[in-house]
């Protein structure tokens, strides 16, 4: 990684460093909510999934919308790197910076539902497709963002993701094969866990990997 | 080349402490006005020499945007003019092109075609590779006076035919006004 | 290398919904300062971006620095500062970080220069960019690019929103990056003023076009405003290089492009003035002249 990636990346933790202390910390509020148990568990988990959630969003919208708007773009495209350079420059660094919270929120979330007596480890593996879509929905959100031009377009986006966490929740939730072992004392890793856990993984690889083959070849940054 | 160079520095230094607003210390001045005094007598001329020093020394040339004359003109009146009253003695060596172009704030190539105006005129000599350099300032002190009476005289035979004088009438005139200056 | 020019466009070409820049040639020779002047919506920011390689051309070749644009532009803008009025830089971070981010990035950062620009132009490096007014944030962006010492400086617009007293520090500074010969520069401005003044050479830019490109002396040699007054029922014949003709009465004034000792020889006694023409006269005349032949 030579200098001007390690700086950019830097840059993009640094211009957003409060942004992810704050999230962190949020979240890890909202799972010390959650360790109380049956009410203020839903409370605390729900704290946690729209902390993640909305600062993903966040994240990628100050970041690339922003940039394209308050044209700090011109300033950057100015440095010694091509569009392409920029584009996967841009998709690294905003994936480490989402990854940092993100880690230590679902490590804490795994190690709550592990730790704590008073909740069912059957948990588990909702909780961790429950990690794994928000990383694969902010990896979506981030696609749309590099790949659209009017913030309209980028509304549109944020609201449909959105709109897919109580999606998620509701139908992959009610799914029996995950249902029926909520509330079980040990995890039940059947294949139904699986699969989601691979949709989530494809999503993430192709949402990843877009943006190198068609934002990098834009040819006109306006 | 060492003093050259410490000159240079010490340039610099004065310079930025005068930019910074010490400017009314007088050991400062005076410093400046001791290196001045190495530049004039052409000991010193380096083009390390930061941009804000040359510009204090030649802060003397000005050229006005909302003159009539072209900036060129008005370059070579300037320096002829120095020439001509001594203070820039035969012999010394011009700034380059490129650091009187960026003293004055004016482009290149202007400065250059008032350079090769002055030496097709004879006012300075190009050395090429080594610079320009004032031309022998007695024949140029009386060219310029030759140049300043055609001028005039030219000028009195405008007038003269404008108001309707025959050539005998304007050389009356002309004797008239040296009896006139006699007197005096 | 100083027979590589600094800039090189042939027949370049760029097409938008609204507009289009037409068979655009230019060039850039090192050493030299280019002013680039033209209306607004004639095509001086769409110039200046394909030479950045923020825009591709439909036809046409760019080299920049002897590199091929927008291809070779990671490599090419190592050495080419670029400033555009429009830029920004990062609101939530100091003038400072900046600086070290910049100086972090490119070997050719002068940290002494860069002190001595922050004190010129009176900028503080601890405070915020989004407390800079916008004369401030102008020179802060100028500073950036001036304290690595590029070879060559592409400027659009460097000067608008400055005052005149920071106008006439950044134009200091730009005839200081011009005392090497190996380095240039190419800035578009509104400002005729500074262009007259600085520049070795003016591109007049109209609707999409090149008008003319050529050294600013050449240009203030060529163009006069002679009037004259013609005697009751004469008229002044058709002359080649006028470009245009104001009649008055008697009194005409005529605008050459091609002045001449001839032609005055040939307009004999009445010739009553003759004006030299300041740049802006000169380009506004020189786009009118180039519209009606162009017929629009």
């Amino acid at each position: 990684m030579n200098m001007l990636t390690r700086k950019l990346i830097a840059k993009e933790f640094y211009l957003n460093r409060w942004l992810i202390a704050g999230s962190t910390l949020a979240g890890l509020a909202g799972l010390l909510i959650a360790a109380e148990g049956e009410v203020r568990f839903n409370i605390g988990m729900l704290t946690w999934l729209t902390t993640i959630v909305a600062f993903g969003v966040v994240l990628a919208m100050l970041s690339i919308g922003n940039e394209r708007k308050e044209r700090t773009l011109q300033f950057v495209l100015s440095l010694p790197l091509a569009h392409g350079d920029y584009v996967r420059i841009k998709v690294i660094g905003l994936l480490l910076c989402f990854l940092v919270p993100w880690a230590i929120l679902s490590a804490g979330a795994v190690t709550l539902i592990s730790v704590m007596p008073n909740l069912p480890d059957g948990l588990l593996p909702f909780a961790v497709l429950l990690c794994g879509f928000c990383l694969a929905n902010y990896s979506v959100v981030l696609c749309g963002a590099l790949h659209t031009a009017t913030e309209g377009l980028i509304t549109i986006l944020i609201i449909v993701t959105n709109m897919n966490v109580t999606l998620f929740i509701f139908m992959v939730g009610a799914l029996p094969s995950l249902n029926s072992h909520l509330r079980a004392p040990a995890p039940v890793w059947n294949s139904t866990f699986w699969t989601v856990l691979a949709v989530e993984l494809a999503t993430l690889v192709i949402t990843l990997s877009l943006p190198y083959f068609v934002a990098a070849r834009r040819r006109d940054f306006n | 080349m060492l003093l050259k160079k410490s000159c240079a520095y010490w340039c610099d230094r004065l310079c930025a402490q005068t930019h910074d607003g010490l400017t009314t210390a007088p050991g400062v001045l005076e410093s400046h006005a001791a290196l001045k005094k190495y530049f004039h007598e052409g000991l010193v001329f380096d083009s390390e020499l930061s941009i804000h020093c040359i510009h204090s020394m030649y802060s003397g040339i000005n050229i006005s945007q909302t003159d009539a004359r072209p900036m060129y003109l008005q370059i070579m009146e300037q320096i002829r003019a120095r020439i001509a009253a001594g203070d820039w003695a035969t012999g010394r060596e011009l700034p380059s092109i490129r650091a009187l172009a960026a003293a004055l704030s004016i482009s290149v190539i202007t400065v250059k075609r008032a350079y090769l105006d002055l030496e097709s005129e004879g006012v300075i000599v190009t050395r090429h590779g080594k610079g320009s350099f004032v031309a022998d300032v007695n024949g140029l002190a009386g060219s310029l006076q030759e140049e300043n009476l055609e001028e005039h005289l030219a000028a009195a035979a405008g007038i003269g035919r404008q108001v309707g004088l025959t050539p005998e009438d304007l050389a009356e005139r002309l004797r008239r006004a040296i009896r006139t200056l006699d007197k005096k | 290398m100083t027979t590589t020019k600094h800039i090189e466009m042939h027949g370049v070409r760029k097409a938008f919904r609204f507009f289009t820049l037409e068979d655009l040639s230019l060039e850039l020779a090192p050493g030299q300062i280019m002013g680039f002047v033209g209306p607004n919506g004639a095509g001086k920011s769409t110039s200046i971006r394909l030479m950045t390689g923020l825009l591709t051309p439909d036809a046409g070749e760019v080299r920049v620095l002897g590199h091929a644009m927008p291809e070779s532009q990671a490599v090419a803008k190592r050495d080419i500062g670029f400033v555009s009025d429009e830029m920004r830089l990062f609101a939530h971070a100091t003038l400072g970080w900046h600086m070290r981010f910049v100086a972090s990035i490119y070997p050719g950062w002068d940290a002494k220069y860069a002190q001595t620009l922050v004190k010129r132009f009176n900028l503080r490096p601890e405070q915020n960019v989004s407390g800079l007014s916008s004369g401030e944030h102008a020179k802060a962006v100028l500073l950036l690019a001036l304290a690595r010492r590029p070879r060559l400086l592409i400027l659009d617009e460097p000067t608008s929103g400055l005052d005149p007293v920071a106008r006439h520090e950044v134009l200091t500074e730009f005839m200081d990056v011009l005392r090497d010969e190996d380095r240039s520069i190419l800035f578009s401005s509104h400002n005729t003023v500074d262009v007259e003044r600085i520049s070795d050479r003016i591109a007049f830019i109209d609707r999409g076009r090149l008008i003319e490109s050529s050294d600013k002396e050449d240009f203030l040699e060529r163009w006069r405003r002679i009037q004259l007054q013609m005697p009751a029922g004469t008229t002044v014949p058709d002359l080649p290089h006028v470009v245009s003709r104001v009649v008055d009465g008697q009194f005409v004034t005529l605008t050459t492009n091609r002045f001449s000792q001839d032609l005055l020889a040939f307009l004999g006694s009445n010739v009553r003035e003759v004006h030299r023409m300041s740049l802006e006269e000169i380009f506004v005349a020189n786009v009118m002249y180039h519209r009606e032949t162009r017929g629009q």
